[in-house]
């Protein structure tokens, strides 16, 4: 590895007990998940290691089981609706907290990044408790709400960041050419910080896609999203395919990972 | 107010009238009192250092700042309430603020779209508007694709294809090399002309100023200190400020000591020295004035008497710089340092810093006045 | 280029957008623009800020009204008091954990070249992306009675080791899922120390290990301390790990609370340990504030 490192010169075994103490740590990081994307390939029956053979076993269970693609489907639909609905609200959030000044911005920052800080846990059953008593239990919009409610900031942090490095002198001269705010906004604004607002929804979509707390205490048995599932499975009877569910999600987070940093290059 | 058409032909620019405009942030006045009145078809400039208030008065006209007092009327309507993408004017910024995501094309047709126009007619205008600013061809290039130069051009471009009346120009040069700029200056004159727009221009420096404009306002400190032609700028300053700001000055403070019937003020200099300068109404003996002259009308003189009328001091030369197409000699009196430029080659042949040289100039060139420069 | 007018509303500065008009003179167009704000503050004022103070209220909530009970309980059991000092050990030797794995990677990864730095932080950044539950259960098949280690030290005859539902399961799981977390901290904080210093110190008479141990390592401390904070405070919250990975003596808050709210029984005991937690966590997020800045840490999630 071409490892260039200025500050540690002389003593060559130091600068190699380094790199490979540097190794082992990301072998120790990335261990887990190539085994995991190994043995979703295993053509044994159980999860032995090494695997016997290569085969696609488990994926076809995953994909032909019913229940699995329920729970597939039910977590799209809600990772999108959650989606939805904090980028837009995370937008319009962002754009008068990064341009106005207003007394009890701060509060209204605190506030909107709060559930960031908040254990996961404390939100699931603040959302939990809520639900129940509106009595929407295993409702997906109730899942996409309580959801939201971590993406938001996710989306406003991302998408303010964005509209800060935006030059402001761009829609200026939207408007001296005729351009009310408004469509200024939609002609120019939008269409330049557009890469940041489709990183934000990636994350948001994978955050959401992911998340496990809120779709548990929320769910009844026959709405549980994918997390839901897997957890459902891992602590009452271990069902197999989860080893090709759980390769699944690495890919959903490979591909966020890939797209929003081709979306980073594309903006410079 | 001379416009290439000459008086009595109806102007396709419109008058803009400043009315005691005002802004002030908190405590902060960034521009006091600004009254000035544009006519149509006419190029003014808005001169001054950093933070004179000049690039604030402009975002007042163009209404991205609401003055804290005072009016604007264009066409002698006022504007006040106007929203800016409702004032019809043209606008180029120092930055251009092209849209890096829009096509060449698709920034100048911008105002146009925002106008409802068809597209048909919306093409024929870019293609013209290109035209006009020599980059023609150039429709589907990105921003990016264009040197600082074509940019700006485009940015012209864009802010007259809706035909303003009126065009605001915020340091729109500042960016560009010498040669580049003065290139761009001429087309921004000659697009001017054929367009003939009533031109606001908003720059600090006095060359771009004295080159391109009908008028000059020279501001400073959030005021306008003068308004005129830049000949009557550069021989009439009203002030030490617009005496220093616009070309060169040597200053020379003393006491009046008395008025004569040939139209020249005696004046005596701290030193003891006397000279004479061009002596305005209000110029009183016992006051205390400060003389303002440029550099080029003084001339060294060789050993020899003054012949009256002329100034003629004695003084070492203390510095020789050559500037291509003049040459300037810094010489020394006791208390006083007066700067000579000349164009002559011939003039200083010979002379060597440290030489006893006379500098001589006329009283008719020698202007009073009341203020000391400011710090 | 020149200096240009002093700042203008319109400038890229943090404080304005096109300044509305003084009232006298029209609509103000910027509190229009503030109405903007109102979707996301209605919506979380329902589904975050609400539900919030209800935990509130129920942990202070008893069949006769206002009572400490809850919170009694708390203290008066012993079981709980020992859920607390389970959540803070793990928490800690997991933040040390962290720290002494993070720290060398950081480090490489801070003055690797440009390809090799990419490489390590999409690594980084996978891990910290994937699934925790996913980068839980794979812990769980590898260190299963029957998990890979289990199996290759079986196929070397060296007998077996028991390293899950026990506290090894639990601090390696967790130790790897906020490896990331110290890892990016310490980065943020060691990519800016410049390399000057080090060959002044260098150039001073330092060996290279005097020149890290007085030059280089007091500057990462803000790092160290960033991210030990954080790394602490987000394990004494966690759940998914432990309860995957642990045995009954590895009970932690998180799971505490979760059972009693799953099993439906003592909604208002579960809030007040939600409410202590909450406290203990917004603690330590202020402090870390204090030392570090939260700024900071949201910039970096951005």
């Amino acid at each position: 590895m071409p490892v260039e490192i200025g500050y540690v010169a002389g003593g060559a075994w130091k600068r190699r007990a380094l790199y490979a103490a540097a190794v082992l740590v990301l072998v120790f990081l990335l261990l887990p998940i190539v085994i995991i994307i190994l043995l979703s390939f295993s053509s044994g029956r159980y999860l032995q290691f090494p695997p016997p053979g290569l085969s696609l076993q488990w994926y076809e269970r995953f994909f032909r089981d019913p229940q699995w693609m329920t729970s597939l489907w039910l977590s799209a639909r809600v990772s999108a609706m959650c989606t939805a609905l904090s980028v837009v609200l995370g937008v319009l959030a962002s754009i008068v907290l990064v341009r106005e000044r207003f007394p009890g911005k701060t509060a209204v920052y605190v506030l909107i990044l709060s559930p960031l800080i908040v254990p996961g846990i404390i939100i699931a059953i603040a959302v939990f408790f809520l639900f129940s008593r509106l009595h929407m239990m295993g409702s997906p919009v109730a899942m996409a709400l309580g959801q939201a409610v971590l993406t938001l900031p996710l989306v406003v942090v991302i998408v303010s960041a964005t509209l800060q490095g935006f030059d402001q002198r761009l829609e200026q001269a939207a408007i001296i050419l005729g351009a009310s705010p408004t469509r200024a906004f939609f002609h120019v604004t939008l269409p330049i910080i557009s890469p940041g607002v489709i990183s934000s929804a990636l994350f948001a979509f994978l955050a959401s896609f992911d998340e496990l707390l809120v779709p548990l205490l929320l769910a009844d048995p026959t709405t549980m999203t994918l997390p839901v599932r897997i957890w459902t499975s891992v602590t009452m009877q271990i069902d197999p395919t989860i080893i090709a569910v759980s390769s699944v999600l690495v890919a959903v987070a490979l591909t966020v990972l890939v797209s929003a940093g081709a979306l980073r290059r594309s903006r410079t | 107010m001379a416009g290439p058409r000459g008086e009595g032909v109806a102007r396709r620019g419109a008058p803009v009238r400043l009315q005691g405009l005002k802004k002030a942030y908190g405590e902060t006045v960034a521009v006091r009192d600004v009254t000035l009145s544009v006519a149509a078809g006419e190029f003014i400039t808005l001169l001054g250092p950093s933070g004179s208030g000049k690039t604030t008065t402009l975002m007042m006209i163009a209404g991205f700042v609401p003055e804290s007092a005072g009016e604007i009327y264009i066409d002698e309507r006022p504007i006040g309430r106007v929203p800016p993408e409702r004032r019809e004017l043209g606008m180029v910024f120092q930055s251009y603020a092209l849209f890096p995501h829009m096509t060449v094309a698709e920034n100048i047709a911008f105002p146009l779209r925002m106008r409802g126009w068809p597209r048909g007619e919306i093409r024929q205008k870019v293609a013209a508007a290109l035209e006009m600013v020599k980059l023609p061809g150039y429709e589907e290039r990105a921003p990016r694709q264009l040197s600082g130069g074509q940019q700006q051009r485009v940015a012209l471009a864009r802010a007259i294809v809706f035909e303003p009346r009126v065009l605001l120009m915020d340091e729109p040069l500042g960016s560009l090399d010498k040669k580049l700029r003065e290139h761009m200056q001429a087309e921004i004159k000659r697009i001017q002309r054929q367009l003939d727009m009533t031109v606001i221009y908003v720059t600090h420096d006095q060359d771009e100023a004295l080159t391109m404009s009908d008028r000059i306002a020279v501001m400073h400190q959030g005021r306008i200190q003068q308004v005129g032609s830049p000949t009557a700028l550069y021989d009439e300053p009203i002030n030490a400020f617009v005496a220093d700001f616009i070309g060169e000055s040597n200053f020379v403070g003393g006491t009046v000591i008395s008025v004569d019937a040939d139209g020249t003020a005696e004046v005596r200099h701290a030193s003891g020295r006397v000279f004479r300068a061009a002596w305005h109404g209000s110029v009183q003996p016992g006051m205390s004035v400060v003389a303002s002259i440029r550099p080029e009308r003084l001339t060294l003189a060789a050993q020899g008497a003054a012949d009256s009328p002329c100034n003629l001091w004695r003084g070492r030369i203390s510095e020789i710089i050559f500037i291509g197409d003049a040459t300037k000699y810094k010489i020394a009196l006791e208390d006083l340092i007066l700067t000579v430029k000349t164009q002559d080659r011939d003039l200083g042949a010979g002379a060597r810093v440290g030489d006893e040289v006379g500098v001589r100039w006329s009283p008719a060139h020698t202007t009073l006045l009341h203020h000391a420069p400011d710090p | 280029m020149e200096q240009r007018e002093p700042e203008l509303p319109l400038a890229p500065a943090a404080d304005g957008a096109v300044e509305g008009r003084q009232a006298s003179r029209g609509r103000n167009r910027s509190s229009l623009t503030r109405f903007l704000l109102l979707p996301a503050l209605v919506f979380l004022a329902i589904f975050f800020a609400y539900p919030m103070i209800d935990i509130v209220m129920r942990s202070f909530a008893g069949p006769g009204g206002f009572t400490l009970a809850h919170y009694g309980q708390v203290i008066e059991h012993p079981v709980y008091l020992r859920v607390f000092q389970i959540t803070f050990e793990i928490a800690f030797t997991v933040t040390l954990l962290t720290l002494l794995l993070g720290y060398p990677l950081a480090y490489v990864l801070a003055g690797a070249g440009k390809l090799a730095a990419g490489a390590i932080m999409a690594c980084v950044l996978l891990s910290f992306f994937t699934n925790i539950l996913v980068r839980t259960y794979a812990w769980m098949i590898i260190l299963g009675p029957e998990g890979v280690i289990n199996q290759l030290l079986r196929y070397e005859g060296l007998g077996s080791v028991k390293l899950l539902y026990n506290r090894y399961g639990v601090l390696i799981g967790m130790t790897y899922a906020l490896l990331p977390y110290m890892v990016l901290t310490l980065y943020s904080v060691m990519s800016g120390i410049d390399r000057r210093f080090l060959q002044a110190a260098r150039n001073l008479g330092a060996s290279d290990w005097r020149a890290f141990w007085h030059v280089f390592l007091p500057l990462s401390l803000p790092g160290v301390v960033g991210g030990s904070l954080l790394v602490f405070i987000l394990s004494v919250g966690y759940f998914i790990t432990p309860r995957l990975l642990g045995g009954a003596r590895d009970q932690m808050i998180a799971m505490v609370i979760e059972q009693h709210v799953e099993l439906g029984v003592n909604w208002g005991f579960a809030s007040a340990l939600a409410i202590i937690l909450l406290v203990l966590t917004t603690a330590g997020f202020m402090l870390y504030d204090r030392l570090v800045g939260l700024k900071s840490l949201f910039e970096s999630k951005a």
